[in-house]
């Protein structure tokens, strides 16, 4: 025992282990950049990780069909109550349409998001502890990806870009604790954050919190993004209200949302690299992203 | 043709990183083997096969290049897992070396023993010590179901590294019992 630690190959080992102290300063320092190495092992495994996951969710595709039978059936009837739901709304569709038109307007909603210059990206790894969803995508900062940036579905916002490689990037999604977006309720305007925390990010959820006590917003409404930071664009669909509820203080509430976004499903996602608005606000961290005035308010008209 | 034990050596480490590279892959591949949000640890129950196989030199090497991995593959800040890993290997290599008998059992046994450190020492500097709110439910519902989730499929990669170490052994390392 005593030789190995007098040994030539027990200082190597304290050699790697102070290499290692010096990345973890480094990537401490950098935050979400990455270093020379982690570019260099990013561009061994990423295609690897590109071609593996293809056929992965070939081959997953194909057997889920039966793994997922009874889910599918059950999905399949929730499907058919959503539908004779819709039928009877569609009655109320042509009064509607009209302050819809309006509404989509002053959002700055349109489907094909015309303001936002996006990078299609695939899904190529989601995070071991998966709690958070935490992904990675098959593109980086070689097209054009930067840190913070958005990213998207067709659906709406799916979270940040948290770090940048070379050739792939890791996306922070909605439900992480460290997430903070601004965002407001499209039905009564009222603004409040978002965020992330363990228990609901365990059943998919995550909530926005400082509604005011009295909010008058109701199961189903949708939750948007303000676009106030600068980070995010705004009128971006996050995700609709499961619950309401009050906050232990009393002083004000928060309610609980459900992302538009399947994580567990995700594939491919787009990247805003570019939109209106973008930076109008410089972030002083990622818990001050946003500003919002808390205990409640509304957006401007 | 017969390999000179230099050859074989070589070609024994060129598997291993093949296999690191495939548990890799096993690991981050999304939705593969996940059930209920839990997946398992490929490369630290590689890493730990390793480590039972090989002296303490060759299994801190194995636990550097799996901890690399897993830095890629968790995103963590770079370099923890790798120096946590190269160290609790290490130790194992030592530990497997002049006290444990590698064995099936005893190779479960340490892959619970390394998922249940590495996992508590990640919930320890991530979530504990930055106060993030009720986190004892991730360590509870999703960090140790991996480690018991690994500790049950370590069999494959124990016999798939004894296989290889044995086709390519030199006169070293532990004997098999």
């Amino acid at each position: 025992m005593k030789e190995f630690f007098k040994s030539i190959k027990f200082k190597i080992l304290c050699g790697i282990a102070l290499v290692l102290i010096g990345a973890m300063l480094y990537t401490g320092v950098n935050e979400g950049v990455a270093g020379i190495w982690q570019n260099i092992i990013s561009y061994v495994v990423t295609p690897v990780q590109s071609a593996s996951t293809a056929v992965a969710n070939s081959f997953t595709g194909f057997f889920s069909t039966f793994f997922r039978a009874g889910e599918l059936e059950a999905e399949n009837e929730e499907y058919q109550e959503e539908l004779r739901k819709l039928r009877e709304q569609l009655v109320e569709y042509d009064e509607l349409k009209q302050e819809n038109e309006r509404l989509k307007e002053m959002l700055g909603i349109s489907e094909e998001y015309p303001n936002l210059k996006m990078v299609d990206a695939s899904v190529i790894q989601i995070a071991d502890a998966t709690q958070y969803h935490t992904f990675t995508i098959n593109k980086g900062a070689d097209q054009g990806i930067n840190l913070r940036d958005p990213v998207v579905t067709k659906d709406g916002l799916v979270g940040v870009v948290c770090e940048v490689y070379a050739n792939r990037a890791r996306v922070r999604t909605l439900l992480d604790v460290g997430t903070d977006v601004g965002c407001y309720i499209s039905s009564t305007r009222d603004v409040g954050i978002s965020a992330g925390t363990i228990p609901l990010a365990m059943e998919g959820l995550y909530r926005m919190s400082y509604l005011e006590r009295s909010t008058t917003a109701a199961i189903g409404d949708m939750v948007l993004s303000s676009g106030e930071s600068g980070i995010y664009p705004g009128g971006l669909i996050m995700g609709t209200i499961r619950e309401i509820r009050s906050e232990e203080s009393g002083a004000s509430a928060y309610a609980i949302v459900e992302p538009v976004v399947e994580y567990r499903q995700l594939k491919n996602v787009f990247v805003v690299t570019s939109f209106d608005g973008q930076g109008s606000v410089t972030p002083d961290g990622e818990s001050a992203q946003e500003s919002p005035s808390v205990g409640g308010g509304t957006v401007e008209k | 043709m017969k390999l000179t034990p230099g050859r074989k050596y070589a070609l024994r480490w060129v598997g291993y990183s093949l296999l690191f590279l495939v548990a890799f892959l096993f690991q981050t591949i999304p939705n593969f083997l996940v059930f209920w949000d839990v997946r398992p640890l490929w490369l630290i129950a590689s890493a730990v096969v390793v480590s039972m196989l090989e002296k303490e030199i060759p299994a801190a090497v194995a636990g550097l290049i799996c901890g690399i991995l897993m830095d890629m593959a968790d995103g963590r800040l770079f370099g923890f897992f790798s120096l946590m890993m190269m160290v609790l290997c290490c130790v194992l290599g030592f530990l497997a070396l002049y006290f444990i008998r590698t064995n099936l059992y005893s190779v479960l046994v340490a892959v619970l023993s390394m998922c249940v450190a590495v996992c508590l020492l990640d919930f320890f500097f991530f979530h504990l010590i930055w106060g993030v709110e009720e986190s004892w439910r991730l360590l509870v519902f999703r960090l140790l179901p991996s480690c018991a989730y690994t500790a049950l499929i370590a069999a494959g990669p124990y016999y798939l590294f004894r296989l290889l170490w044995l086709k390519t052994a030199v006169e070293e390392g532990p004997e098999f019992y």
